[in-house]
């Protein structure tokens, strides 16, 4: 699914107010389909205002005792009452969707921002809402590519530049494995009995478009190495090929 | 007889007639007296110059007429009847007819342009001027005349007579020359352009002659090349062609008129040489195998006629010299002794002897053409990077680097024998170093044994150093040479480091008492040579050495301050005089390395010590000191006991007296660890230099360009490290992954780059 057309964007700004982003943010959610978006946005209009003082208390609800933000504990506790487990794709939506720094934190400023931007007060409507996004997810292979990128940035330890193997795998196994299969096991395999050492985020970037052509692929013979894929898919693709594994 | 009346046209024809047959040379030709010509040139001046005055008046536009109409008519007609009335003669050849006849004909024709001269210059002009186009001088009206009633109804004649004349030279009968040469040049001649008869025109010669006769001529030479290629070889097919091409150069200078050259030669080269490439190039192998230089260059001569057809001769010659290569490597390492691992020198050797043969092929054989200078050039590089001894297994580091760096060592050490040395030179290692893929690889190598020859002093000349340094930066940059010239500019510095410290002990009795005599310290800039500084932190020096240390530290602090000198132990070599003679003998000198003396100094205050003891005293490593003792107890200086095993308490006995023909001992004794470790080192320091070279040269790119695609950045890595080693693409990738990852490039598309400032 490409993005809203700017023309789209444009006469959504102008009949609803709301900012270029926000009306983005509206149509992409609605598949594009203007009408729709614009009915949803006008229906949630009329409650705006009281919103950032129930999405406030909502916040204020999960978020850590110590601290600004939403840490770990809260984390866990919002996304049960969202009706999600944990280790589901939904939790990564929903913090894509967030702009979460980092795993188990949420922040204020986009919390409020991008629910407001919706017109989202509850609990349950945020549920709703990522529902929606989940099945937009499974649809949509630029949201797809878009939450697998910034997985890496929140699956990154504070200060840290790289993943380790062992979290790269997992979230490989939640996020690639549906899609990829057999493919994405062979990888794995590799990145744990071959590579050992740590994933980057150009490896981790390239690998979903490398997946992509793989799948179209029945052996590896197609593959060029002085193509610009990164060094580690290079390894990968003379392990699979010294040990005669396709 | 009298002049005729001006103004009577018959009268004054009747007069000229019978002269104008004696000018154009009639059957019995008399010639022409002067008289006679006289006469006849008056008579058609009067004619012509009256009839002009006479009608003067009636002239229409005032326009000055012009008499001379009529007595061309005549002239025109008289011609006509003169040619038509040209007979062979029953023991003539048309050609002997055409030649005898054109070549009379040709001269009257010039002499009548003569005699009518004025009717030339006023009436034709002036006719020609108002634009007629069927008006000509006389001469050109001859010309023409022959053309139209004697060439042209007998042209098939002629041209099949020539063409018979033309073969049967070719077959090698006698013709006469004279009269092709005249007769083709006829052809020449009669392509008049009436419109603009200054004009050359070729078109009767290319239509009736050349085109006939390059038909003639390819089909003879098919013919003939075909019978004799069946029937002889291709060397003397060779020389056939060589033969024939002469021949015919020949034949084309003396009777062809310029044009044909061309067409000829195309003919020439289809027929001769294209027909017959594929014999030429299956015999090719066999000339190159037998180095049949005089046979090769014939080929390549005629070859070289259609450039294109060099082409697989360039190909095979390149594969046979790369095959050539590898079988004389294959050949060197099945003699020589595995365990002792190949010989530099006959390494190098093999490798020049195969180039030096094809080189000279390459000169007197194929002309220095470039073509084959390439194939040359491209087949060294192959054999001499890569070969069963350069490159045991067909993944790795090609060796070559290393054993020319390893066979310039032998050249210019001093111990070499010179017996050795006499048949190398510093140009057969250039030859060798510009085929060379990896220079830097060359250069570490190079620049290692460099280093020892330079701190051992065991270089046999320096003017050859110079040079090899001079040569490889003529050859390569400035920049590839600097680390030697800092490394030599070191050892010159050092020299005067030593002489200065001489005279600064001089100075003082007590310390030239305490200081080691003849000390020769070097101190070297530690990036610039290949030396790593291993600390041997628990190492004593021995006492006897101490007072020297002190003086140069202290002398080299002084003079530079901030500047810290590290000791390289394991590089210091020592020469030590041993009492160990037999009573009334001269005592024995011994050269070691200085940790090796370390462990011997104890033994001047007693004569046994245990292991033990003995790494208390030095503060060796246990695997140094296992070493060194094991090389003296082999070497019989030091005895042990128990002798089986080496432990704490195995106890080690000077010898009282040291047995050895030589008075000299060299003890020197390199450890296996080390001189494993010495080659780790070298890859090491190459793949780290080149890693460094390769990003920093990315960097470079990237910072000019701001974002590059992929391949782009590739090529121009590979390109710009080329002067270097060649890059392999996995280790470029590596580095933009490196890159990457430290944030000085971003992928902003799958396959494009930018630079992040």
């Amino acid at each position: 699914m490409p993005p809203p057309t700017r023309k789209s964007v444009n006469q959504f700004v102008e009949l609803t107010g709301t900012t270029m982003a926000n009306a983005t943010t509206w149509l992409s959610h609605y598949n594009n389909n203007f009408e729709q978006a614009l009915d949803a946005y006008l229906s949630k209009k009329s409650g705006q205002g009281e919103t950032s003082s129930a999405l406030e208390a909502i916040f204020a609800k999960y978020k850590d005792p110590e601290g600004e933000d939403i840490g770990i504990d809260g984390t866990i506790a919002y996304i049960e009452d969202l009706g999600f487990e944990p280790e589901d794709v939904s939790a990564l939506i929903l913090a894509e969707f967030l702009e979460s720094p980092s795993v188990g934190i949420f922040k204020k400023d986009a919390f409020v921002r991008k629910w407001t931007a919706l017109n989202v007060e509850s609990v349950s409507e945020m549920a709703a809402f990522i529902e929606l996004e989940k099945k937009r997810y499974a649809g949509n292979k630029d949201y797809f590519k878009q939450v697998y990128e910034y997985t890496f940035t929140i699956a990154l330890d504070a200060n840290a530049r790289v993943l380790s193997n062992e979290v790269a795998v997992e979230y490989w196994n939640l996020l690639l494995a549906p899609v990829y299969g057999a493919k994405l096991a062979l990888w794995v395999k590799f990145v744990v009995e071959e590579w050992k050492k740590t994933i980057n985020r150009d490896a981790w970037t390239m690998l979903l478009p490398f997946l992509e052509w793989f799948s179209q692929q029945t052996s590896l013979a197609e593959y060029d190495e002085t193509a610009a894929w990164p060094s580690l898919i290079d390894a990968f693709v003379e392990y699979v090929n010294s040990h005669e594994f396709l | 007889m009298s002049l005729p009346k001006a103004e009577d046209l018959t009268a004054t024809w009747v007069y000229v007639e019978p002269g104008l047959g004696h000018i154009l040379g009639s059957e019995n030709d008399q010639g022409v007296t002067s008289q006679m010509y006289m006469n006849i040139y008056t008579a058609i001046y009067n004619y012509c110059v009256n009839k002009s005055r006479s009608s003067s008046s009636t002239s229409v536009n005032g326009n000055k007429f012009l008499g001379g109409a009529e007595i061309y008519q005549r002239l025109k007609e008289y011609l006509c009847g003169y040619v038509l009335g040209l007979k062979r003669r029953d023991d003539e050849t048309f050609l002997e007819f055409y030649v005898r006849r054109w070549v009379r004909f040709s001269i009257g024709a010039g002499y009548l342009n003569n005699i009518f001269d004025y009717m030339n210059r006023y009436w034709v002009n002036k006719e020609r001027t108002d634009g007629r186009r069927d008006v000509y001088d006389v001469n050109t009206l001859c010309t023409l005349t022959w053309r139209d009633y004697m060439f042209t109804p007998h042209v098939d004649t002629l041209v099949s007579e020539l063409l018979a004349q033309i073969d049967a030279q070719r077959n090698n009968e006698i013709v006469n020359a004279y009269n092709l040469s005249i007769a083709i040049k006829s052809f020449v001649t009669l392509g008049i352009d009436t419109q603009d008869l200054k004009k050359p025109n070729l078109s009767i010669y290319v239509v009736n002659f050349e085109q006939p006769f390059v038909a003639e001529t390819a089909k003879f030479y098919a013919d003939e090349s075909a019978r004799y290629l069946a029937a002889h070889s291709v060397v003397d097919y060779l020389t056939k062609c060589e033969t024939r091409l002469n021949e015919e150069a020949t034949r084309a200078n003396t009777y062809l008129h310029e044009h044909t050259k061309k067409p000829l030669t195309e003919a020439l080269n289809k027929t001769l040489v294209e027909a017959h490439t594929a014999a030429m190039y299956s015999e090719f192998a066999r000339l190159l195998e037998q180095t049949e230089t005089e046979h090769i260059f014939k080929m390549y001569k005629l070859l070289n006629r259609i450039p294109a057809t060099l082409d697989p001769l360039a190909v095979t010659y390149q594969v046979y010299v790369q095959l050539e290569g590898l079988k004389a490597l294959e050949a060197l390492k099945a003699a020589d002794d595995e365990a002792k691992g190949v010989n530099p020198k006959n390494y190098v050797k093999t490798l020049i002897t195969v180039y030096d043969r094809f080189v000279r092929i390459l000169d007197s054989a194929f002309n220095n053409d470039a073509k084959f200078d390439k194939a040359l050039d491209d087949a060294c590089h192959a054999y001499i990077n890569s070969n069963p001894i350069a490159l045991p297994k067909p993944k790795g580091t090609s060796r070559t680097p290393e054993l020319l760096a390893k066979y310039c060592d032998m050249f210019l050490k001093k111990s070499s024998k010179e017996s050795e040395t006499a048949d190398m030179s510093v140009d057969d290692i250039m030859v060798i170093f510009k085929f060379i893929n990896d220079k830097d690889a060359f250069e570490t190598h190079y620049r290692r044994l460099l280093a020892k020859r330079l701190i051992h002093n065991t270089s046999s000349s320096n003017d050859h150093e110079e040079l090899i340094i001079q040569k490889l930066q003529d050859e390569n940059s400035t920049e590839y040479t600097s680390k030697m010239s800092k490394m030599f500019q070191d050892v010159q510095q050092s020299t005067e480091l030593k002489l200065s410290f001489r005279e600064a002990v001089e100075k003082d009795p007590a310390v030239q008492r305490a200081v080691v005599p003849d000390f020769t310290p070097y101190v070297l800039a530690e990036t610039m040579w290949p030396f790593t500084h291993t600390k041997y932190e628990t190492f004593k020096l021995p006492a006897a050495l101490q007072p020297t240390y002190d003086k140069l530290q202290e002398m080299y602090q002084a003079k530079h301050q901030g500047r810290q000198l590290k000791w390289l132990w394991n590089l210091c070599r020592v020469e030590l005089k041993a009492n160990l003679s037999k009573p009334g003998k001269p005592p024995f000198i011994f050269s070691m390395h200085l940790l090796q003396m370390a462990v011997l100094f104890p033994f001047n205050e007693r004569e046994t010590y245990t292991f033990a003891e003995l790494q208390a005293a030095t503060g060796l490593d246990l695997d140094h000191l296992e070493g060194y003792l094991a090389a003296f107890v082999k070497h019989r200086l030091l005895a042990q006991s128990p002798a089986a095993t080496m432990g704490p308490e195995t106890a080690f006995t000077v010898v009282k007296e040291y047995k050895s023909k030589k008075l000299k001992v060299n003890f020197a004794t390199t450890l296996k660890t080390e001189a494993k470790q010495e080659s780790d080192d070298a890859q090491k320091e190459i793949d780290e230099d080149r890693k460094i070279f390769l990003q920093a040269c990315i960097v470079r790119i990237m910072k000019a360009r701001k974002t590059s695609k992929h391949g782009a950045l590739i090529n121009e890595v590979i390109h710009q490290s080329h002067a270097r080693f060649h890059a392999a693409i996995s280790d470029i990738k590596k580095c933009i992954d490196v890159l990457i990852e430290k944030q000085y490039l971003r992928r902003v598309a799958a396959d494009e780059y930018e630079y992040m400032a």
